[in-house]
């Protein structure tokens, strides 16, 4: 325990040891009354706190500090700061890899209204099966076309790009059991122009799952489409994340934005 | 039914009159206006410091906390300058031990300990949640608080750095700032997990 008389109590590594419940007696007292009359104080506490959820989720606590943390933090409101904690970091990490092009923070709104176009002209024209897929939900069983080596069982969705993980709705792809590969088309925009495109799939913890690169645009219809064929064992139910990068020459890939995509398995 | 004998004892025993709420308002400041802000500020400190001590109910507790403070005070307690936090500290950590003698002793669920990793199925309604909460951001302060957070090993302090200097801000000011927002994006996925 902590009982030195010349503790600073507005010290953070003091702060610190009062969470973790490694500060005793007076000291804590003290600190206990000072925290209910100085708004400061309890501001840097609040943010210490935070730092501890956050060291905590990305695994950064010492085995003993891990221990007092989880001793001290209990209950649903314990486990909702972790939960979030856990969301915040994760959708970070996300987005440093895919980072905004300036014209990106002008479509963040609209980014929100952006909902799956199920199968639509161009990725029928270009994939060439007759396919019909409900709004915001895509499924179907047709047979694999040429991209897809016989047997293989096919399920297509196709996703427009937007500029931000932010939109309210949520793409829905229901997998039924027994496909091998799931098709997934991204819309591009209309300026997004390069040789070739690369589709990382990432899971809700930013981890990439399934990455292909060296695809080629379709053009069709005024929009330009990008066809990944992800093999289905690689998404199991939950929700992903769809990053999207273009390569002209040897100019370094750059960003062009995601998606989200909710995925449920069916037996 | 569960009778909860801290809760009956003290509403059979006595309300909060306006008398009393009045007089403790006029401790925390002599402006009415300055004082309510006053009174939230310090019913948000003392449910931090519940919380702190482990009360799962702390909110609720800090409401008794303050209609004690204002009961002692109109029974005419005297709270000197300068020792406001300690007498509320006094009364809060007594209203803690009460409260604690009341509380069940069961073990916790398996979902609500936090050495359980955060599961697919708990995460993906938080995430709904998270974008509805985040879309609500303008787009400077989203780009900032994902920048902010968005960990690097070694690099993170970094990368804050050169945030900061991005802001003309020091780093301890976007820390602040960043921890401001975060709070806010965090109550409003709270509230809309809540909403269901």
């Amino acid at each position: 325990m902590l009982q030195s008389p010349e503790l600073r109590i507005d010290d953070e590594a003091t702060l610190r040891e009062y969470l973790m419940g490694r500060l005793g007696g007076e000291a804590a007292e003290s600190l206990e009354s000072e925290l209910l009359e100085d708004e400061d104080l309890f501001e840097k506490m609040r943010i210490i706190e935070t730092e501890l959820y956050d060291d905590f989720a990305a695994g950064r606590l010492s085995s003993t500090d891990e221990q007092a943390f989880l001793s001290r933090s209990r209950g649903q409101a314990a486990r909702s700061r972790f939960v979030f904690a856990t969301t915040l970091h994760g959708r970070a990490a996300a987005t440093r890899i895919a980072t905004f092009r300036p014209r990106a923070a002008r479509l963040v709104l609209a980014a929100a209204a952006i909902a799956v176009v199920a199968i639509g002209l161009a990725f029928v024209s270009l994939r060439k099966t007759p396919v019909t897929v409900p709004p915001q939900t895509a499924r179907t069983t047709e047979p694999a076309t040429a991209a897809i080596p016989s047997p293989a069982r096919a399920i297509a969705l196709t996703i427009t790009l937007g500029s931000s993980r932010s939109g309210a709705e949520k793409n829905i792809l229901s997998i039924p059991d027994g496909t091998t590969n799931v098709e997934l088309g991204v819309r591009l925009h209309a300026e997004d122009v390069y040789d070739t495109y690369e589709v990382d799939v990432r899971n809700v913890k930013g981890e990439s799952i399934w990455q292909q690169s060296g695809l080629r645009a379709a053009a069709a219809a005024d929009t330009r489409t990008i066809v990944a064929v992800v093999p289905a064992d690689r998404m199991g139910a939950g929700t992903y994340e769809i990053a999207v990068s273009g390569t002209t020459g040897t100019a370094p890939a750059e960003d062009l934005g995601f998606q989200s995509l909710e995925v449920r398995r069916e037996q | 039914m569960t009778v909860d004998p801290f809760h009956r004892r003290s509403k059979d025993t006595w309300t909060l009159t306006a008398a009393a709420f009045e007089r403790l308002l006029t401790l925390l400041h002599p402006e009415r206006d300055k004082a309510a802000v006053e009174y939230e500020r310090l019913r948000d400190r003392i449910t931090g410091l519940l919380g702190w001590w482990g009360s799962p109910r702390a909110a609720e507790l800090a409401d008794e906390t303050l209609d004690r403070v204002a009961r002692k005070l109109d029974e005419g307690a005297e709270v000197r300058t300068g020792s406001l936090g300690a007498y509320v500290r006094g009364v809060a950590r007594m209203v803690f031990y009460e409260s604690s003698r009341q509380q069940q002793t069961d073990p916790l669920p398996p979902d609500l300990d936090l050495s359980v990793p955060v599961t697919d199925e708990e995460q993906s309604p938080a995430l709904v949640c998270f974008d509805q909460c985040l879309a609500k951001l303008s787009a400077a302060d989203r780009k900032n608080l994902l920048r902010y957070y968005d960990d690097a090993g070694e690099r993170t302090m970094d990368a804050r750095r050169k945030l900061a200097d991005e802001l003309g801000i020091s780093t301890n000011v976007l820390r602040v700032r960043m921890h401001r927002l975060r709070d806010r994006l965090e109550q409003c996925v709270a509230g809309c997990r809540a909403d269901g």
